[in-house]
């Protein structure tokens, strides 16, 4: 007897220990005895079935009947029992046709529940796995928990996750046995699979001509590419080493698995992509203002350079005799209080949705209402000015125990049409403000004393209804013929 | 002596399903009769299963018509006859479980729908040994 015909033998003698089983319970669950009893009601007969082991399975005896006649219980072409009647007539072929329909309809039922059951436990099967998954915190652990899932429900021996890292497949994660190398893409089984995407599955791979693997005889394997849209970033390999070769059911789940690992890792690039890139605006957003961040970071060919003619309100900050105050603090002082200083201007520009264009030495430039554009410009503008000459009072009282204010600042505020955008080089850019107007609000601030915001004319026409102000006598700038109106800002209305 | 389950749940399809799991994992034990399967589809009729046949195990829903599995649990644990049976109410995710309750009325096990029908094994695996070890 060859392997094969031994292999073939002892799954014939598995199915009838099956079918025998399934005979003796689908007697009783069909209540094959009372539909019987009925029926010999009727037509005395004495009826006797036996399982394959000769154990009783039922018994409706006669005492004046032996059961001289017997008949083989033929399910699916295996004898599973005996039936014994007292007659070899009618009324024993209708006990044997009762015996096929109950036997019949017990195995629909059967059918009905096993795959009944196999979907339960495929709907179970993805109901934990990802309750389970979401329990885990990092990358590592969810394709650990992924990995372990596989192997329980698809009964293999080692499930392994590679990805593709310049032309190589290296595993990432495994359960199981440890992949001892490493595999070019289009080397081996699985590197063919990473190479053309898909999945394939293998009942013998050493007798594939791909296999390149351990001489360890895997019985099955599949393996199945991981992609992120069109792209394979990976493969995800599942084998078995004992026990039933893999079937198309195997395939299906192993496909399902290799869907949710493919999103982890797209889940966990994507996630990293953004992490990288919030740090990376984090820091741009010291250098610039938030709104320049946002309105350029974006942008997917690139910053242009160009501008484009818009009202806004330009502002001017700067500190009252800063060399003397300097040589008077000295140095280390003078560069904490200027931090200090920088930090909380800044941070009442951006609030009021002003753009801080530069820092010329210790005076600050800020633009209002572009780039983003903002109806109340003005408004921005000089509620800055105002809460800027309260912040720098506050930080020279702090660092001066309460003394009198030697720390002053003036601060000019001018409203008009000035060209804004990108200004310099491809390979270095500044958004900034130019034209007259911005010349005008520096000039401005050059007039205004020391813990005051002055404001030109038009700005004026914008702010007044909202703060009190008063028009000082016009005052005379460099470059200009005529005396420009200004106008101090005495506080909210 | 055989060991009888019994389980009490008003859906159809999920006694199936625990027959089915029952049959499938223990066809040896149900072929030679150490293993025998009750069913009840509703409180009343569950606790009168119960004690005429004294399960070692019952499963039971919660919410079913005629009598709650709270209601069914409480009488079948106060019955000195019926002493020792192990309980598992199952419930469905979501539902809101009176855990106090359950835990009062003598009640050893929760298990949420869906169920892993490997967990349904574990648990008659269980009760076999303590019967066994009995």
């Amino acid at each position: 007897m060859d392997l094969k015909q031994a292999i073939e033998e002892e799954s014939l003698e598995k199915k009838i220990e099956k079918l025998a089983k399934f005979f003796k319970q689908a007697i009783k669950k069909g209540n094959l005895e009372k539909k019987i009893e009925k029926f010999v009601r009727f037509f005395p007969l004495s009826v006797f079935i036996k399982d394959l082991k000769g154990r009783e399975v039922l018994s409706l005896l006669n005492s004046n009947k032996d059961c001289g006649y017997h008949y083989p219980i033929v399910l699916n072409g295996c004898t599973v029992g005996t039936l014994y009647v007292s007659e070899n007539s009618i009324s024993s072929e209708y006990i044997i046709e009762l015996i096929n329909d109950v036997l019949e309809k017990e195995q629909q039922i059967a059918d009905i529940n096993n795959e009944t059951l196999s979907l339960y436990k495929e709907i179970n099967l993805f109901y934990d796995l990802s309750a389970i998954i979401n329990k885990q915190q990092n990358l590592g652990k969810r394709l650990e928990c992924l990995l372990d899932r596989c192997v329980v429900y698809n009964k293999a021996d080692n499930a392994s996750i590679w990805i593709i890292d310049e032309d190589v497949l290296k595993c990432i994660c495994y359960k199981g046995t440890k992949p001892v190398r490493t595999f070019n893409v289009g080397e081996g089984f699985i590197g063919m699979i990473a190479k053309t995407g898909g999945e394939e599955m293998l009942s013998c791979p050493v007798d594939d001509k791909r296999w390149i693997g351990e001489i360890n005889q895997k019985k099955s394997i599949i393996c199945k590419s991981l992609c992120a849209g069109d792209k394979t970033i990976g493969i995800l390999n599942v084998s078995m080493i004992r026990g039933a070769p893999f079937t198309a059911k195997n395939l299906k789940f192993v496909n399902i698995f290799a869907h949710l690992a493919s999103q982890e890792l797209e889940i966990n690039r994507l996630f990293t992509g953004i992490k990288r890139e919030t740090v990376r605006r984090t820091n741009l957003a010291r250098f610039l203002s938030p709104n320049i961040v946002d309105k350029f970071a974006d942008q997917e060919n690139g910053v242009a350079l160009g501008g484009k003619n818009q009202v806004v309100s330009i502002l001017f900050a700067d500190i009252v005799n800063f060399t003397g105050i300097a040589e008077q603090l000295g140095s280390d002082v003078i560069v904490s209080m200027l931090n200090e200083y920088f930090t909380i201007m800044t941070e009442i520009i951006f609030m009021c949705e002003g753009t801080l264009d530069k820092f010329i030495g210790d005076s600050i430039m800020a633009i209002f209402g572009a780039p983003n554009m903002i109806d109340s410009h003005a408004v921005s503008a000089v509620r800055a000015g105002l809460l800027m000459q309260q912040a720098s009072k506050e930080i020279y009282e702090k660092s001066n125990n309460g003394g009198e204010s030697l720390f002053k600042i003036r601060i000019g505020i001018n409203t008009g049409m000035v060209t804004v955008g990108n200004i310099g080089s491809p390979n270095k850019l500044d958004y900034t403000a130019i034209g007259d107007n911005v010349n005008i609000a520096s000039r401005i601030e050059s007039s205004a004393g020391p813990g005051t915001v002055l404001i030109g004319g038009a700005t004026n026409e914008l702010v007044k209804d909202v703060f009190k102000t008063k028009k000082l006598d016009p005052v005379f700038v460099k470059g200009k013929d005529n005396a420009l109106d200004v106008y101090e800002v005495i506080d909210g209305i | 002596m055989s060991v009888k389950i019994l389980i009490i749940e008003d859906e159809i399809h999920i006694r199936r399903l625990i027959m089915q799991t029952v049959e499938l994992s223990f066809d040896e034990l149900i072929d030679n009769d150490e293993l025998e399967i009750y069913e009840a589809d509703n409180g009343e009729d569950g606790v009168s299963i119960a004690k005429e046949e004294r399960p070692g195990l019952i499963f039971s829903d919660i919410m079913m018509p005629k009598m709650d599995g709270y209601d069914a649990c409480k009488i079948i644990k106060e019955d000195p006859a019926l002493q020792g049976v192990y309980v598992v109410l199952l419930t469905a995710k979501g539902q809101k479980v009176d855990q106090k309750l359950g835990m009062e009325i003598g009640a050893d096990e929760y298990m949420t729908k869906p169920f892993d029908p490997d967990n349904i094994v574990i648990v008659i695996e269980n009760v076999l040994k303590i019967n066994r070890s009995n």
